[in-house]
């Protein structure tokens, strides 16, 4: 079947999130965001020299408004009410930390905003119900009953685990969880 | 050894040298690239080097837990490596996410400091990481961090493309795939890497001595955009990514695309259902090897598949 030049697609988001329309007030800059960054091991980014290698090999910059380059340097402006409503659109596919002429990752940047995000707005949804899962499961995916027979079908054992060890494992994880007070931070119930 | 792991003997006494460390998708959705796994190795005739590791957990996955806070992430990860390291085990998986999530942490396990950190709340569940203890032909003990291997990397530096194409037996000829080997695969390379980053090849070579051509395409390296929380937190952005691969996919004329990865699997298939733009089936790596090592068709577990591989079935599978 032949097909023409495939199409690159753009997904808009708020445009007056980027950073050229919007004019900066002084109030806006936290000089305080950039020691919470740097807390949260996102360390390198006063580094960026701005080039834009990373943009240009981002798969989601390319896609959206969320540029990495204008959110490194929102990042070191201090902007932090702008920056806060971006960082869970990356894929941390690392391209942007291989082309950095300057050596600094902006992947582990997005994940240190990540950080903030979470200790201060609150985990996204997706983050309570797969750590819940991680939590009372062992796992991240839930199987299905499909999956259960599917499983049996194929001549595995219906069950992928082993309840003996199961639940020693699910016990760990849980003590693991209060131990570094994650159930707190995300706000899963682990019982007693 | 100071083995604080109390696991029963019969399993104590297995030792094997690879960990077989599944991960979250492969038992819980993707059934038929775990029973792929076990009809390989078999038919390689090297199961015995190989065991399950049931006391395992999700590795976690990175983006939710190491997104999220850092420590937690680490030490469930290093409670897994601590059940590779009790059996002196290296640990492989089929993922990419997990080989990233383990691989990232036995380097950041090296830092000392950070090491006491996580020993401390691994001390709660009776676990201490520390590394395989060994003997250096000088007398001198040392430490080794645990190994984590992704198995494309044991298949092909381990067992060799010559085992596995002596043990081919529906040889896949004339099968165009299209290779997609995911982020995490090639990337950071900060750390060790598998191979080049840029110009990777064992997947395709591994295709190639199943007797199937592997065709390049536009943005092969490219990301099929589900990582990092992207699938879960805006799914048009996800689908957006995938699109622009498929149609370069479809573009080449590939009857299939092969990962290694189950995640990148999951994406590019659902992609397919839910677009029905294109109508490729995608497979995990080990699913296509059993294929051609003559794998009973109904073992592969396709079910689970949104795009059915019915054509390729009907003219590779079955034992001949």
């Amino acid at each position: 079947m032949a097909m023409g030049r495939a199409r690159k697609e753009f997904i808009t988001s708020e445009r007056e999130r980027l950073l050229e329309e919007v004019p900066i007030v002084d109030e806006e800059c936290n000089r305080d965001f950039i020691k919470a960054i740097i807390e949260m091991g996102g360390g390198d980014v006063q580094v960026c020299l701005q080039c834009g290698n990373c943009t240009g090999v981002c798969p989601v910059s390319l896609k959206t408004e969320n540029k990495i380059r204008n959110i490194i340097k929102m990042c070191q402006m201090g902007l932090k009410e702008k920056v806060l409503s971006t960082p869970w659109v990356c894929a941390t596919c690392h391209r942007c930390y291989e082309h950095c002429p300057a050596g600094m990752n902006p992947a582990e940047l997005i994940v240190a905003l990540r950080h903030i995000v979470v200790r201060e707005l609150g985990p996204p949804p997706f983050v309570v119900s797969i750590s819940n899962n991680v939590a009372n499961l062992g796992q991240a995916v839930e199987i299905s009953d499909e999956i259960l027979n599917l499983r049996k079908k194929i001549g595995l054992n219906e069950k992928p685990f082993d309840e003996r060890y199961r639940s020693k494992a699910i016990m760990d994880l849980k003590t693991i969880m209060k131990a570094t007070g994650y159930d707190k931070l995300i706000g899963i119930d682990l019982g007693d | 050894m100071a083995s604080i792991w109390v696991i029963d003997t019969k399993d104590a006494r297995t030792v094997a040298k690879y960990g077989l460390f599944y991960g979250c998708l492969i038992p819980n959705r993707y059934p038929g690239i775990e029973r792929s796994i076990k009809i390989i190795l078999e038919k390689l005739g090297c199961s015995q080097l190989f065991s399950e590791m049931p006391q395992a957990t999700c590795c976690p996955v990175p983006g939710i837990f190491y997104s999220s806070d850092k420590e937690t992430w680490l030490a469930i990860a290093a409670r897994n490596l601590c059940i590779a390291q009790d059996r002196k085990q290296e640990l492989v998986t089929f993922c990419n996410g997990c080989f990233s999530s383990f691989l990232m942490a036995t380097e950041q396990l090296s830092d000392p400091k950070k090491l006491g950190v996580i020993n401390r709340i691994l001390k709660n569940v009776l676990m201490k990481y520390t590394g395989i203890p060994r003997v250096t032909p000088e007398g001198r003990r040392v430490l080794d961090p645990i190994k984590v291997r992704h198995f494309i990397d044991v298949l092909y530096n381990d067992i060799g493309l010559e085992s596995i194409r002596s043990a081919v037996v529906n040889p896949l000829k004339g099968l165009k795939v299209a290779v997609h080997y995911g982020c995490h695969y090639l990337r950071p390379t900060e750390r060790e890497c598998i191979e080049d980053p840029v110009n990777p090849i064992m997947v395709d070579e591994i295709v190639e001595s199943l007797g199937a051509e592997s065709v390049n395409y536009e943005n092969k390296l490219d990301c099929c955009g589900a990582g990092g929380g992207v699938r879960s937190y805006v799914v048009d952005l996800a689908t957006a990514i995938s699109k622009d691969k498929l149609m370069n996919i479809s573009e080449v004329g590939a009857d299939l695309i092969v990962t290694p990865c189950p995640y990148c699997l999951l994406q590019l298939d659902t992609v397919q259902g839910r677009l029905e733009l294109t109508h490729i089936p995608v497979f995990h790596v080990a699913q296509l090897i059993a294929l051609a090592m003559g794998a009973e068709p109904q073992y592969l577990g396709l079910e689970a598949h949104e795009v059915q591989a019915d054509k390729i079935i009907s003219k590779y599978g079955g034992t001949k």
